[in-house]
């Protein structure tokens, strides 16, 4: 029955997971930037320019996911609605990004622009905390599907984009040639870890949640994540690869080739993450709903049988002559 | 004014003539159906089993998600209280069909919009009753203005305990069934 449930597509899991990473990217680099760290200097101008890339990358991913692509700018019209909101902030984290990561370039005429720096970074950061949590914010929206309307989900959402922002620095600062400076050996060693173990907690937190909630579909939901369609994508995923296999590198140390292991395997789990949890959300289902009798493929063919019926009986009858 | 369907249940025969008489007045694709007719049951033990049939049309929600969530607008309740979409603004997000836990809005491929019943209101503004209502054979649809103490309707409603679906979910529907 989930398989004739409307859900978002790959292409919108493709943007929770880039905007997310994208947002929590910038964050962490204008922590580090706000806070007076040295390595902000050197790696904050590719990592916020990643940033700004993809989200940009994300946004184009939600114009092809519609139908009319040339009016895209519509969903910028109606900022109550949630998805209008993110759809504008994310406009604006992609310019504040963009124009933020040209103040750490020599060759920009405003560089240094240490107070348009400051303020950007500010703008950039309220942007970015909108941009990562207003998906689980949108999901909860939708009511009757119990898996996405647990209170835990703008928190589990917000922790798996720190650990998919944090990736994303560690990749860039490590072929910046900065992966064993402090701050960037700090980052990837208790933050990351503890944002791990924090994602970890929550997610089996939530789903334990859920299936304890009462709702028939959010049983129905954690039965396909645990057991049924989206277990592989789940426990290779989203288990093995964003955490279990991470964590397991910190017994090994912190070279920079460990780092890069690292970050990419989580970045395959984040995204292995917001697909599994879009493709969860089944609807709660009608009385009856699972009788529901013929697909569209099915009724073709019935009236293709019995279009031959009928020509058939037209044959019989007036002998082809009709 | 507020218009709103009842459904009775132990009326409904199944017959499925109020699925093509949509698909007719809107002609709507093979397959495209505004108004699907789910079968109940049968449940129970043999040899008390029982078993219906549950018309499922737009609810047409006072609190509708579909309008809530919609980025562009397009979807937007008028006056009366029918829920409609603007072809000219849906940009076929889909989002609505995501947000509705009726799972009545169907997506046209070649429109690229999203499309749901809008119950005949181009009927309703020439005076008629939607097609769904005029054509069932066994007189199970009844049609009125909720906001109406003393319609045919509200008393319906209140005499045999009509209730809408997933009452639960707070969006208020329009559409009311007796059940058997």
């Amino acid at each position: 029955m989930e398989k004739r449930q409307e859900y978002f597509g790959a292409l919108a899991a493709g943007y929770f997971f880039l905007a997310a990473m994208g947002a929590m990217m910038f964050i962490v680099a204008a922590g580090l930037d706000l806070t007076g760290n040295a390595v902000a200097e050197l790696i904050n101008g590719w990592v916020t320019l990643a940033a700004a890339v993809v989200t940009g990358i994300g946004a184009l991913l939600l114009t092809v996911e519609l139908s009319k692509k040339m009016k895209f700018y519509l969903v910028m019209t109606k900022p109550s609605s949630l998805m209008g909101l993110g759809s504008i902030t994310m406009s604006a984290f992609v310019a504040i990004a963009f124009v933020y990561s040209t103040t750490f370039f020599d060759f920009i005429p405003w560089y240094p622009a240490h107070g348009l720096r400051g303020v950007l970074a500010v703008l950039g950061i309220i942007a970015a905390v909108v941009l990562a949590a207003y998906p689980g914010l949108e999901l909860g929206e939708a009511r009757g599907r119990a898996f996405w309307n647990g209170s835990g989900l703008v928190p589990l959402f917000l922790v798996n984009g720190a650990v998919s922002g944090i990736a994303g620095v560690l990749l860039i600062s490590t072929i910046l040639g900065q992966a064993q400076s402090p701050a960037v050996l700090a980052l990837g060693g208790g933050v990351l870890f503890g944002c791990l173990a924090v994602q970890a907690v929550l997610l089996a937190g939530y789903l334990m949640g859920v299936h304890s909630s009462g709702a028939e579909e959010g049983r129905r939901a954690v039965e396909a994540i645990l057991r049924g369609s989206l277990s592989a994508k789940f426990w290779w995923g989203v288990v093995v690869s964003g955490l279990a296999v991470p964590l397991l590198l910190y017994l090994f140390g912190n070279s920079p080739a460990l780092t890069v292991i690292k970050a990419i395997l989580i970045l395959i789990g984040c995204a292995c993450f917001r697909c599994v949890f879009l493709q969860a959300g089944v609807r709660r289902s009608l009385p009856g709903e699972e009788n529901e009798w013929m697909s569209v493929e099915e009724e073709a063919q019935l009236g293709l049988r019995l279009e031959q019926r009928w020509k058939e009986k037209e044959t019989w009858l007036y002998g082809g002559n009709g | 004014m507020r218009w709103g369907m009842l459904i009775d249940l132990s009326k409904c025969i199944g017959c499925h003539a109020c699925t093509v008489a949509c698909q007719q007045e809107h002609r709507l694709q093979l397959g495209e159906k505004w108004n699907r007719v789910l079968r109940v049951g049968p449940y129970g033990k043999y040899p008390n089993l029982t078993a219906y049939f549950l018309p499922v049309p737009c609810m047409h929600c006072e609190d509708a998600p579909c309008v809530d969530g919609c980025p562009t607008g397009a979807s937007f309740r008028r006056e009366d209280g029918i829920v409609v979409i603007d072809e000219e603004k849906c940009v076929g997000c889909k989002f609505c069909m995501v947000s509705c836990p009726y799972g009545v809005r169907h997506y046209n491929e070649d429109k690229g919009i999203v499309e749901k019943c809008i119950l005949c209101f181009q009927r309703l503004d020439n005076g008629e009753v939607p097609r769904c209502v005029e054509t069932c054979p066994v007189n199970a649809r009844f049609f009125g203005d909720l906001d109406d103490p003393e319609s045919e309707i509200v008393h319906l409603i209140r005499k045999k305990n009509a209730n809408p679906l997933h009452k639960e979910l707070g969006t208020k529907p329009a559409v009311y069934y007796i059940f058997p």
